[in-house]
């Protein structure tokens, strides 16, 4: 029976805030608004049964355990990487061996070796632009949703000029203006300093949008009524009560942003637009490796590719866990 | 379980309506109807055991709380039920199995000599065809061979029956277009433009403010003077059936709790259930009647996974009482009393509750008066297995 | 209905402005076509046409320099404002200037960009449609069957993978290896440009253009239909759970009447507003297709205008790319008026 009343507490989710709401003090509600049953620490279990329902979501669990193990496998190249990145001995192209197990590239370099690199650097360049994007995004959107006004204007504004000009020209122009330039306070920024800085200016606009959404809709809740009756200042409701309510689907579009963001590297890298040498993106080993494709070292494409897909394959099944997992609604 | 064979004798749940002419082979039989669903937490037992009978003519009203199983078991008839739902016993329409009965000719009784009326027409009408696009549709399904102009004819004439001005313009309106009470007479329309022989109607009035409730409901009495069909009048209000219906039955947690002609319900109900349910409504005849608070059935509807031992209802029971064995014992439905037409009960201390005047229960009785919220105690895992009721059946074409 | 689109058209053309102002104003910051020419010979002859096209203020002043003497030339440049006035002034005029850099009138290269770009979105939406339609369907009616997981895999790998790589991947298997298995010396399907030279009478060349685009059409195709049939599926899904879908069936209609009238007439309401808004975005979106196929179209001369720091060209080709957004988001919302009684605009 104690699975039983737990379940009832999420399936009426929606409703729960707004019926049960008033009789909690308002602390609480922030922490868990979703219980129907008192004598249940409500906070625990709401978390509970988010990892319930995510334990029960087995691609997402398998995908989350090979990105963390891949994450630190290509953390200390210096550990396990076979070879240097930059070797001093050259040789030619040569396909898989024992000694090269995905063999080496056009300059006698060890593939396995450029693949970690590369790796790391699209991976942490993914989740740079989701942390970033998401702290910038969720504040903006905090703000322009709970306060409305001219933040809110030029937010939906700025939107609107975006989803006129594409985003790949708009990454491009900006890629092409500022890459090699010293800019002021900053100096010059590596190129992945800047595909960085780059791609989280362009995705806290889509979070901040979601969470500008969020915060429009929560903000007429009875609940945060009742927190604005009992004297709580905007910022207090705006962080305790409001975003505690949003974190579901904050998380899932932040998972959808890494998987954007190491998309769009890996595209802008392609065109010679993103990381360029010595840094190594699984983008620019493709790029360099365009040249061989239809020819015997086509392998040098296929390897850092299904890498990426790999990779991005396995963010956005989490992406999909987390999302059925915060909001069993949607489960299409 | 074994008790439970007692009522599948059809003589002794399918009463006789009290109308000797009206009397005769029953329309449709429903012979012990189980429908269940698996879920994450158990099995859900919608309907548990139910049987009943519509004869020519009649209009039966079967009365219970949303999760009784009486929307369920009006589904399984019409074999609307999603493909996860187990459904089990015998239901015989005109001499045909229909739970053994191939999906096409199954099909062909929908909507034909089978027909059903839905609760929110808003929902229940197609928003992107008109009106008359959808009664024609529903012609169309049963007389394919009817011209486009008869076919026009015949859905006007169908609108003007159930009362709706002015069908020349109507019929080419969308059902946004409609009011509330005109959806609902154009939900009713659809269902008879085949001339049903049995029309379920599900809580066609919920939707509705009382004066258009009327409406509708004199326009159910209107059509079944006109079609001889038979209507079954599914509900969870009391005030509806006592107008319309000439026979009842109450339905708690999947099962016939009690069943007899509307007078001997409303005048001598003997299941506390339905004594709980008679006190509940709102009364003009009690004197001071305004002063005191109406009576409400303490608890809330039982979860159809972890249903509660013995007799279903004993739980919120105000009379479930040793020495008889409610909280152990589910009881069957047995006859009490034919004065006026057979009068069944599925209560231990059925012989005890003659006595009880219902108009006297008030809100002293029932004293905690929390607000019940309509299947507030449904768990999530019920509510997607009901939710899925929405979802048509599955059929293999 | 007309007043809402002139409405909308009126309130997209200070978005179009305030992006153009935006990207004019950093190209120029940022990089200065006429330096990489400061060399070259015919420096007078593109710093005339700079003049020309008001970018700088006054006749550059040629002088000699260095040994062995050559030519060289300081030119002061107009305020970054007063050339935007003086493009858009021009532009606003239907004079889209020449290119810096090639010497081709804009407007020329644009329109044959376009018309390239053109047949791909064509023949890509209408494959996609049909093939997004088919799958979301399918998957929907049968939820949780076999080709469901088998259509909702293959679009999460749709999704997550980048358009290059299954450019590049195509080409290098239908391009080259296809014909080496066949034993044959030419390409079974090409991977450059729209056209063959050599295919003479309307079969052969209609044959040699479908062997030209079927790579190109099939990369766009993917990435698109993993999207859309996953929209379909979920709108369907939603749709087939409807009240009126189980009245439907309660008519006793058939169950492919019951999906493909009532429910697929409905779920297909989100999706066409998705695709049109999709398809506008494709005018200047298919950066990555073109540039891997050699198809001059308008992505690959955004990568060219943008490599040579072309303001003259990039302007014209921002503007004509955001109407076609515009324009779509549009649509968008007609097509939503049309397809759903309940929103009729007025």
């Amino acid at each position: 029976m104690k699975t039983r009343g737990s379940l009832t507490e999420v399936s009426t989710d929606q409703e729960k805030v707004t019926t049960a709401a008033p009789e909690v003090p308002p602390s609480e509600v922030s922490l868990a608004p979703l219980t129907q049953d008192a004598t249940d620490p409500p906070a625990r279990s709401q978390w509970q049964l988010f990892f319930r329902r995510f334990r029960r979501h087995r691609l997402a669990i398998a995908s989350l355990v090979l990105l963390v193990v891949l994450y630190v496998l290509v953390s200390f190249p210096h550990i396990t990487a076979p070879y240097p990145l930059n070797p001093k001995t050259l040789s030619l192209p040569r396909g898989p061996t024992t000694t090269h197990l995905l063999g080496t590239d056009d300059l006698g370099r060890d593939q396995t070796t450029r693949m970690i690199y590369a790796a790391h650097l699209s991976m942490t360049i993914g989740l740079l632009v989701a942390i970033f994007s998401t702290l910038i995004g969720t504040f903006v959107g905090a703000v322009a949703g709970y306060f409305g006004g001219w933040i809110d204007q030029l937010l939906m504004r700025v939107t609107d000029l975006f989803l006129v000009v594409p985003a790949l020209v708009v990454i491009a122009v900006a890629q092409q203006g500022l890459d090699q330039k010293k800019l002021p306070i900053v100096g010059k920024l590596s190129s992945s300093t800047l595909i960085i800085g780059i791609l989280s200016i362009l995705f806290w606009m889509y979070i901040a949008r979601v969470v500008r959404g969020l915060f429009l809709s929560l903000k007429e809740k009875e609940f945060i009524e009742a927190a604005r009756a009992s004297g709580a200042s905007s910022w207090r409701i705006m962080f305790r009560h409001i975003l505690p309510n949003t974190i579901g689907p904050i998380v899932v579009n932040t998972t959808l942003v890494v998987a954007q963001a190491i998309l769009l590297e890996s595209t802008l890298s392609f065109l010679g637009l993103g990381i360029k040498p010595p840094a190594v993106s699984l983008g620019s080993m493709m790029s360099d490796a365009e040249q061989w494709v239809g020819t015997h070292n086509a392998y040098l494409i296929y390897f850092p590719g299904l890498l990426l897909l790999l990779i991005v394959l396995a963010v956005n099944f989490l992406g999909d866990g987390l999302r059925d997992a915060f909001d069993p609604q949607s489960k299409h | 379980m074994a008790q439970d064979l007692k009522a599948e004798n059809p003589h002794e749940v399918g009463l006789p309506p009290l109308d000797p002419i009206r009397a005769g082979e029953p329309l449709l039989s429903v012979r012990d109807l189980r429908v269940s669903f698996k879920t994450d937490d158990g099995i859900l037992k919608a309907v548990d055991g139910v049987s009943y009978d519509v004869y020519p003519n009649e209009v039966l009203g079967i009365v219970g709380e949303s999760g009784s199983g009486k929307s369920v078991s009006s589904l399984a008839i019409m074999g609307l039920l999603p493909k996860s739902a187990q459904v089990t016993g015998e239901i015989v329409f005109r001499g045909q199995d229909l739970l053994h009965m191939d999906e096409k000719d199954r099909r062909k009784l929908r909507g034909g000599r089978l027909a059903m009326v839905f609760q929110d027409a808003l929902a229940a009408l197609n928003p992107v065809f008109t009106v008359g696009d959808q009664i024609g549709e529903a012609i169309a399904a049963h007389q394919p061979k009817m011209s486009k102009q008869a076919k026009r004819k015949l859905t006007m004439d169908l609108l003007d029956l159930v009362g709706i001005p002015n069908p020349a313009a109507r019929v080419d309106q969308y059902p946004h277009e409609f009011s509330g009470g005109m959806r609902q007479r154009a939900m009713i329309a659809m269902s008879i433009a085949n001339e049903p022989d049995v029309l379920i109607a599900d809580e066609p009035t919920t939707a509705l403010d009382v004066t258009i409730q009327a409406q509708v409901l004199e326009v159910l009495e209107r059509i079944q003077d006109r079609t001889n069909s038979a209507i079954v009048l599914i509900t969870h209000d009391l005030g509806v059936v006592a107008g319309v219906a000439d026979r009842v039955l109450v339905m708690y947690a999947g099962r016939a709790v009690e069943t007899s002609v509307v007078d001997e319900i409303f005048y001598h109900p003997r299941h506390p259930y339905t004594i709980g349910l008679m006190a509940s409504l709102p009364r003009l005849d009690a004197a001071g009647a305004r002063e005191e608070r109406l009576y409400r059935i303490k608890g809330q509807p039982p979860s159809l996974i972890f249903l509660p031992s013995g007799c279903p209802f004993h739980p919120r029971c105000e009379f479930a009482d040793m020495p008889a064995p409610c909280g152990t014992i589910r009881p069957d439905l047995e006859l009490v009393d034919h004065t006026y037409g057979r009068h069944m009960v599925a209560c231990h201390r059925r012989h005890d509750m003659a006595d009880v005047d219902h108009s006297e229960l008030h809100a002293d009785v029932g004293a905690e008066l929390e607000t019940v919220e309509d299947a507030a105690a449904v768990s999530p895992a019920e509510a997607t297995a009901l939710e899925q009721l929405s979802t048509p059946a599955e059929e293999e074409e | 209905m007309l007043t809402f689109i002139v409405r909308r058209i009126a309130y997209s053309i200070p978005v179009l402005l305030l992006a153009s102002l935006l990207v004019f104003v950093f190209v120029h910051a940022t990089s200065d076509p006429l330096a990489k020419y400061a060399q070259s010979r015919d420096l007078t002859l593109k710093a005339r046409q700079g003049l020309a096209q008001g970018i700088y203020e006054q006749p550059c002043r040629t002088f000699i320099t260095g040994s062995p003497p050559q030519q060289a030339m300081t030119c002061t440049k107009a305020p970054v404002l007063k050339q935007y006035w003086y493009w858009l002034s021009h532009f606003l005029k239907g004079k889209m200037g020449n290119s810096f850099v090639t010497g081709r009138a804009v407007s020329s290269d644009l329109k044959s960009s376009f018309g390239n770009t053109l047949q791909l979105i064509i023949w890509g939406v209408l494959i996609s449609a049909l093939l997004a339609i088919s799958i979301g369907v399918l998957s929907a009616v049968r939820q949780y069957s076999l080709p469901d997981y088998i259509f909702t895999g293959l679009s999460f790998v749709g999704l997550s993978m980048p358009t290059f790589w299954f450019g590049l991947i195509a080409i290098d298997l239908f391009s080259n290896r296809l014909s080496t298995l066949l034993h044959v010396h030419y390409p079974i399907f090409y991977s450059l440009g729209l056209h063959s030279t050599h295919a003479r009478g309307f079969f052969p060349a209609f044959f040699d253009y479908a062997r030209h685009l079927a790579l190109p059409v099939a990369t766009l195709t993917v990435q698109i239909v993993a999207s859309w049939s996953r929209y379909e599926r979920s709108s369907m899904l939603d749709v087939m759970s409807a009240d009126y879908i189980r009245t439907a069936t309660a008519k006793g209609l058939t169950r492919r009447r019951v999906i493909f009238r009532h429910g697929l007439r409905n779920a297909l309401i989100p999706l066409v507003t998705v695709m049109a808004l999709d398809i506008g975005g494709l005018f200047g979106g298919l950066v990555v297709t073109e540039q891997i196929f050699s198809i001059h179209g308008m992505g690959a001369l955004f990568l060219q205008d943008l490599g040579n720091g072309d303001t003259q060209a990039l302007l014209p080709w921002l503007m004509v790319t955001a109407v076609f957004v515009v324009l779509f988001n549009l649509l968008a919302d007609v097509l939503y008026g049309v397809l759903d009684p309940r929103i009729r605009l007025s």
